[in-house]
């Protein structure tokens, strides 16, 4: 199974985005071949679909996560290990 | 006198550091009239000069062709010297 992680930022991405943006792909570094993460502007379709409002925003396999802020890599690595269904 | 052109890049939409420096750089374009030339970049025509200086994440602020401010809103003091650096 693959999770996908979707990371929305604005364009270009600001100082926060380019942190989660980092934390997304150190946690996916540790699940080879389970998560992919996209990075895509939120000035787009897919993003008013999920209905996000505030950047960063991190939909997790079409949920949105979390919105505004920065995450650490646990909060991430936690919401990812559900996904995978580790835990 | 040679004006120093001071560039300012902000995302689309704008984070609260965006915004922030966009409103310095109205205060600072009141404040060094004549002398500065401040060019406001916001999100897809900051992408040309985004990739062009290899800046990491916005807003930034770019003085005389180099990166001086990045991520952050600067204070108006550092600003300020940024700009002296810069040639003002």
């Amino acid at each position: 199974m693959i999770v996908m992680l979707k990371v929305f930022h604005p364009s270009p991405p600001c100082a926060k985005c380019r942190q989660v943006e980092k934390v997304a792909a150190r946690v996916a570094a540790r699940h080879p071949g389970e998560v992919e993460v996209l990075s895509l502007p939120v000035l787009s379709e897919e993003a008013r679909s999920y209905g996000i409002l505030l950047t960063p925003g991190v939909v997790i396999n079409d949920r949105i996560f979390s919105t505004g802020k920065v995450i650490s890599e646990d909060e991430l690595e936690n919401a990812i290990e559900v996904e995978l269904d580790v835990k | 006198m040679i004006k120093v052109k001071m560039e300012v890049l902000s995302g689309d939409p704008p984070c609260p550091g965006c915004l922030a420096v966009l409103e310095l750089a109205d205060e600072f374009a009141l404040k060094y009239k004549g002398k500065l030339d401040v060019i406001k970049l916001i999100g897809e025509e900051a992408l040309a000069k985004f990739d062009e200086y290899r800046i990491g994440c916005v807003p930034a602020i770019v003085i005389n062709e180099k990166i001086r401010i990045e991520g952050i809103c600067p204070s108006r003091k550092t600003l300020d010297n940024a700009l002296r650096e810069g040639g003002l």
